[in-house]
């Protein structure tokens, strides 16, 4: 019979270890996406991925009930990835670091969507490309922001709740991203406007 | 105009998001209708976002990569196990500390007047406060976790159960040690109300002890002709527990006795319990002890033997 989420909480609370499958599986795809999404970069993503799972596991008797899970995995996850993306920053502006990270290029993925798909239409993966691009290139703060709200679908309560700030500065985060974005993307935010 | 379009711009984000209050939503509505550089910004920002919603590429790896990382997951956490509750503890403790710097600091950051005065006060208090939790842990007495391990093997006696007469050099205390107080009369049993005729010479409890009584040292009593606890003054043995014993097997605790002697030096508890209970003469005189006849008891009796 297959355990409903809150019954899986409290196994892992017991120590039962084989709860933790089930959750993984439910929520593997989103965190590693939201650590791709912050990190842009398949290696941290990956070490995001872990600590967030590893941290859920250690730390299950700390998670209250009366908040939601997802969201208590969310911050988790987010606070993993933040951490990463700083200690990566530090690690550049160090003197001795060599090391060359593999960024996370969406248009890699352009291509081989494209190759998957010849009828795939040319002018929708250029937009896909730059709007892509564009959200990758914003500030750390206001990326994951936007990748919260507009991508995850949180509200704004929820992502001051992940990222312990106030609802006003989400919004203002929100609101300057969004600006952000409109000038990164005024070619295509310009023809579509024109168009209605 | 202008500076009515720049409050406005301000809640366009929230308008495209369906998350303004009725009366503010109404508020931007009207100005919208009625400025066409504002309705252009918001129509631009909600092109904007649908953009984002709708084109962006979330990126997404092959279901081997899933399995690949569930099997390292998994070998991982079987490495590292549950966090043990002391880190988990320190790990609290440090994320309060921090969210705590942190809201005062942003509260600094918004208030010159804080900024100036209240940190300086916040890091004194703070200061203060931590040299008294310090003060209190490392006081002799404390029973605090923290100091409990280096006080085992040290004599120690229930506070407030017993006293010294200082004419007599008589240890006074109640027969009801620290166990018996917090049960019922009816569930402290003596040999002399017992229907058991075998033992004598002790007191008895009805329940075992159990390691409730950590951090004191039960303090009883055996009168000197060994057949019947008493309140006369000839009784001469002091028989107490020590909290490391109470935690390991024994006969006698298995037994429900209370009265266990073990190898602790009498003197020293005595010093030490005659400056602190000098003051308390009101308890029952029933506990007695001649320190001159027996400073040392050098071993475990049992007491049924006696």
């Amino acid at each position: 019979m297959e355990r409903t989420e809150a019954l899986l909480i409290d196994n892992l609370r017991e120590g039962d270890e084989s709860a933790l499958a089930p959750l993984v599986e439910k929520y593997k795809r989103m965190v590693h996406r939201l650590a791709l999404q912050i990190t842009k970069n398949h290696e941290d993503a990956n070490d995001v991925m872990q600590e967030t799972f590893i941290k859920v596991y250690q730390s299950i008797h700390t998670f209250r009930q009366e908040a939601a899970f997802e969201t208590w995995i969310y911050r988790i996850a987010v606070n993993e990835a933040l951490n990463f993306v700083k200690r990566r920053e530090r690690r550049r502006e160090s003197p001795l670091s060599t090391t060359e990270e593999s960024e996370y290029d969406p248009i890699v993925m352009q291509r081989a969507e494209m190759a998957n798909d010849p009828q795939i239409n040319a002018e929708k993966t250029e937009l896909r490309h730059w709007v892509t691009k564009a959200v990758n290139s914003l500030s750390l703060k206001h990326r994951v922001v936007v990748v919260l709200h507009e991508l995850e679908g949180l509200t704004h309560a929820e992502i001051a709740s992940i990222l312990n700030c106030s609802e006003g500065t989400v919004r203002s985060r929100l609101h300057y991203a969004r600006k952000q974005l409109r000038l990164l993307l005024k070619p295509y935010v310009d023809a579509t406007t024109n168009c209605e | 105009m202008k500076l009515k379009c720049n409050t406005i711009q301000r809640l366009i984000s929230d308008h495209i998001d369906n998350t303004l209050s009725t009366n503010d939503a109404a508020k931007v509505k009207k100005h919208l209708s009625l400025c066409q550089s504002c309705q252009k910004e918001a129509t631009a920002l909600r092109k904007t976002r649908d953009l984002v919603v709708g084109f962006y590429v979330a990126p997404e790896v092959s279901d081997s990569y899933y399995h690949q990382f569930e099997v390292e997951l998994h070998r991982c956490i079987e490495n590292k196990g549950p966090i043990p509750i002391n880190e988990h503890i320190k790990s609290l403790v440090s994320q309060f500390t921090w969210s705590f710097v942190t809201q005062v600091r942003q509260s600094f950051g918004r208030y010159n007047f804080w900024h100036r005065h209240l940190l300086p006060i916040s890091v004194l208090l703070l200061m203060i406060a931590a040299g008294f939790v310090i003060h209190l842990l490392n006081q002799p007495d404390s029973l605090s976790l923290r100091e409990y391990p280096r006080q085992i093997g040290k004599p120690m006696i229930a506070q407030g159960l017993t006293t010294v007469d200082e004419h007599s050099g008589l240890i006074h205390g109640m027969h009801n040690d620290y166990i018996m107080k917090r049960k019922a009369p009816d569930q402290v049993t003596s040999s002399a109300d017992s229907a058991d005729g075998e033992k004598v010479g002790y007191w008895k409890l009805a329940d075992p002890i159990s390691t409730e009584t950590e951090g004191h040292i039960i303090v009883m009593h055996v009168s000197e002709d060994r057949s019947v606890p008493s309140d006369a003054t000839d009784s001469k043995l002091i028989v107490y527990v020590q909290p490391d014993i109470l935690s390991k097997k024994s006969p006698l605790q298995n037994n429900g006795y209370a009265a266990f002697p073990s190898g602790i030096p009498v003197e020293l508890f005595l010093a030490k319990y005659q400056r602190k209970h000098r003051q308390a003469p009101r308890f029952v005189n029933k506990l007695m002890y001649e320190h001159s006849k027996i400073p040392y008891i050098p071993e475990l009796y049992d007491l049924s033997k006696l």
